[in-house]
This record gives C-alpha cells, sequence and structure tokens, in this order.
C-alpha cells in the first residue's frame, strides 16, 4: 500500500514536469480569453465531407476514401470505402470526450474485424470529428500562436491556433510523458480543411487526407 | 411559341425517362438461358481485347449525390485487365495472371492473389464477370437470368455468408448486339450499391502488352 502511493506520487509529479516541459518547450504563457466552446470540422448536418486517404501502418499501405456524415448530436458517420468502391469500414462515432462507448459498428470487412484495430481507427477518425463541447481549461500564447488546452483523463489535449485566426491549424494529443498524437490541418481558411495529417510518434501509424470536390 | 418549346422540352425528358425506366423495368426470365451461356462462352473465346471507358457511381444512404469516378478500362486475353481511374483522381489496378498491381500518387505496391485470398477471390470475380465463367459457378452463387429487347440481365446471390455480407447481390447488363458487358451493379447491405457503366467499347483491337507491365 505505501509503495502503491509512493508510486502514484512519482508518477503525478512525472505528469506535472512533463507538461511544464511542454509548456517551456513551446515557450507558453498563461492566458485569460473569453471561454469558447472548440468544434470539429465536420459539423453542418446538411453536409458530407469526402477525403482520398491514404494509411500507412508499419509496411503496409491502405488507400481509398473517407466520408464524414455528421448526424447530429454530437454522432458522425465515417465510412471508408476503396476506389473500387467497396466498402471497407462503416461506423458511428460519438464525441469520444463524451460518452464512454463511443462508437458502433454498421460493417467492417471481415479481414480487420478485430477489437483493437476497431477501437484503434474509431481513436483516430474520432480525434478529427470531435465536437469538444467542453469548455477549455486552459490557455496558453506564446509569439506565433494560441492554445486551447482540455483534459480527458491522462490525456491532454492542445487546440492551436495562428494569432488572430478562428480556426485551429493543429491538435495535439499529450499523454502523462509525451506527445504522442499531432495532427495537422492544411487550408483553413475555407469552410473545412483541403488537407489533414495525423501523426502517431511512437507507432509507424499515419494519416493523410485530401479534400475531393 | 414559347410554350409550344417548352411543352416540347418537357415530352423529350418525358420520353427519355420513360424509355430508360422500361429498359431496366420490362426484363423477363430468359426463355433460353442455356443459349445465353453458350453465346456468351463463343464471345469470351473470340474476344481477345476489350477497350473502354467507364463511369462509377457510388451510392451511400448517407449522400445525396454519387460519388463518380471515371477512367478507361483495358483486357487483354488471357487474364489481364487495367482499370485506370482519372477521376476525381488517378489510381491504376492492373491484373495480370495471378498478380496484382496497385499504383497512386503516394505509392505502388504489387501483390500475388495466390498468396492473398482476398485479392484472388478479387481477381477471380473481375475476371470471371468479363469471361462469362462467373455465370457458371452454381456452387458459390444463386443465379437468375432476364432479358429484354436490349439486354441481358444476370443477377448473382452469393450463397457464402462472408461474401454475402461483403455484396448480398451482383447484377451484370450484357449488351444483347455484341454481348459485351454494358453495366455492372454490385449490391450491399442497407443497399448502398456501386454501379459501373461501360461506355466507348471497342473490341479486338491492338492493346499493347505494356499496358499490362507493372511500372
Amino acid at each position: 500500500m505505501r509503495n502503491l502511493i509512493l508510486i502514484s506520487i512519482f508518477l503525478f509529479s512525472l505528469y506535472g514536469c512533463s507538461l511544464l516541459l511542454f509548456e517551456k518547450n513551446n515557450n507558453l504563457h498563461k492566458i485569460s480569453i473569453p471561454n469558447k466552446h472548440i468544434d470539429t470540422y465536420f459539423n453542418n448536418i446538411d453536409s458530407s465531407y469526402i477525403y482520398k486517404t491514404e494509411i500507412n501502418f508499419f509496411k503496409k499501405y491502405y488507400s481509398g476514401i473517407s466520408v464524414f456524415k455528421p448526424l447530429g448530436d454530437s454522432c458522425t458517420q465515417v465510412v471508408f470505402l476503396t476506389e473500387l468502391g467497396i466498402k471497407i469500414f462503416d461506423f458511428e462515432i460519438k464525441n469520444p470526450l463524451k460518452f464512454k462507448k463511443f462508437y458502433k459498428v454498421n460493417y467492417i470487412i471481415d479481414p480487420l474485424n478485430k477489437k483493437f484495430i476497431i477501437k484503434k481507427i474509431c481513436n483516430d477518425y474520432g480525434y478529427l470529428i470531435q465536437n469538444a463541447g467542453v469548455k477549455y481549461l486552459t490557455a496558453f500564447t506564446n509569439d506565433s500562436n494560441t492554445f486551447l488546452q482540455f483534459n480527458q483523463k491522462l490525456k491532454k489535449y492542445y487546440y492551436i491556433f495562428f494569432q488572430n485566426e478562428k480556426n485551429y491549424n493543429s491538435i495535439k494529443v499529450n499523454s502523462a510523458f509525451k506527445t504522442k498524437i499531432d495532427i495537422s490541418f492544411y487550408g483553413i481558411n475555407k469552410i473545412v480543411p483541403d488537407s489533414i495529417f495525423l501523426n502517431h510518434n511512437g507507432i509507424k501509424l499515419t494519416y493523410k487526407f485530401l479534400k475531393i470536390n | 411559341m414559347t410554350i409550344n418549346f417548352k411543352k416540347l422540352i418537357y415530352l423529350v425528358i418525358f420520353l427519355h425517362f420513360s424509355s430508360f425506366c422500361i429498359s431496366q423495368n420490362d426484363l423477363k426470365t430468359m426463355s433460353e438461358p442455356d443459349l445465353f451461356k453458350s453465346k456468351l462462352k463463343e464471345f469470351s473465346a473470340t474476344t481477345k481485347s476489350i477497350e473502354s471507358t467507364f463511369i462509377q457511381n457510388k451510392n451511400l444512404s448517407i449522400l445525396a449525390k454519387p460519388l463518380i469516378s471515371k477512367g478507361v478500362f483495358y483486357y487483354k486475353k488471357d487474364k489481364k485487365v487495367r482499370w485506370e481511374y482519372t477521376e476525381p483522381f488517378k489510381y491504376l489496378i492492373i491484373i495480370n495472371d495471378t498478380k496484382i498491381f496497385i499504383k497512386d500518387k503516394s505509392n505502388s505496391k504489387q501483390y500475388d492473389t495466390q498468396s492473398n485470398k482476398m485479392f484472388q477471390e478479387l481477381n477471380n470475380f473481375l475476371i470471371g464477370c468479363i469471361t462469362g465463367e462467373l455465370l457458371n459457378n452454381n456452387k458459390d452463387f444463386s443465379i437468375s437470368f432476364k432479358e429484354n429487347s436490349k439486354l441481358y440481365n444476370v443477377e448473382l446471390v452469393p450463397k457464402n455468408i462472408k461474401m454475402s455480407k461483403m455484396l448480398t447481390k451482383i447484377v451484370i447488363n450484357f449488351n444483347k448486339n455484341d454481348l459485351s458487358v454494358d453495366e455492372l451493379k454490385m449490391y450491399e447491405q442497407n443497399n448502398d450499391n456501386t454501379v459501373i457503366n461501360f461506355y466507348n467499347k471497342k473490341l479486338n483491337t491492338t492493346v499493347a502488352d505494356e499496358k499490362f507491365n507493372f511500372n
């Protein structure tokens, strides 16, 4: 029991240090700005959003088309197809920040029908469509960016905005010890981004989304 | 005069759609499916190459409009196929016997269908549609044959549960004049479907072997 308490204190201290390190590395200082919600780019239920998608997982490469269809109530249907039109998966993903059971599988092709694969994909697509609906906890700034931060369990999300921009250009998902996921949005001056890059640090898994008009 | 002209346009639109509906709905059970199969076998035996443009419509229940892709299709005897998508982005699939080559802007990769069951099934399916071999596959499909004045219509319903989870029904429309495939429809559960229409078909022209090289 004593050891458990010591380990917890040690981990908690490490977590705090890692956050301080992140703030120091990015030359951040806290600021006070009016509260606001952070919304996904894919939030218009009258629209659907279509992206050419390339996924690199270790030495495997998958390509196809992702369709994002907001269904309302912070739920988005995500369908991934091959270029030949064969459906690979069809999920309904709710805001992972708000719902414990945040995804429903409508269909997944047999070779991929494994719980850990489904969860990984839903998590990753979930980062793009999470409608935070949660007010940020802390705001930081440095010379070029504003960082809005909120937490989910041990994960810390940083939504990063260029100064004077109303749309975020990247999301960082930090664990207790390091940045686990980097998501970059390009062409954000339009209604939705022209392209999105999602990169896992630590495992060789990347997603590239290119908007199809 | 304006009103008459408008009426004329409405009439043309109405006739166009009604002829389309008739061509799809007046299908009757094929009187001699064995005769059709033997004709198709002969077509398959005498066809050395096919070159065609195609338009692929992917209909998803969540989309108001279909996802449209366009490209060029080549077939050359024996078991050589090239699907070259040109819109909305470039994408290439080449099948050369048991090998499959896939290339897009960022990547190219070669697969051996004999070591990948999924690609083996895809390969057999695509080649089987073109050569008509699929129509004799009563082991894997329940097959029904229909026709009208313009086309032969073949409906294949997979018997295999795994396959039926992916595709509930495949419909192939063969042109009655030359027996080439006019349309290929693949239905999924919840009625999402893919429709591929073939246009500007050229049969037995010279198609260079280089079209099927993996590079």
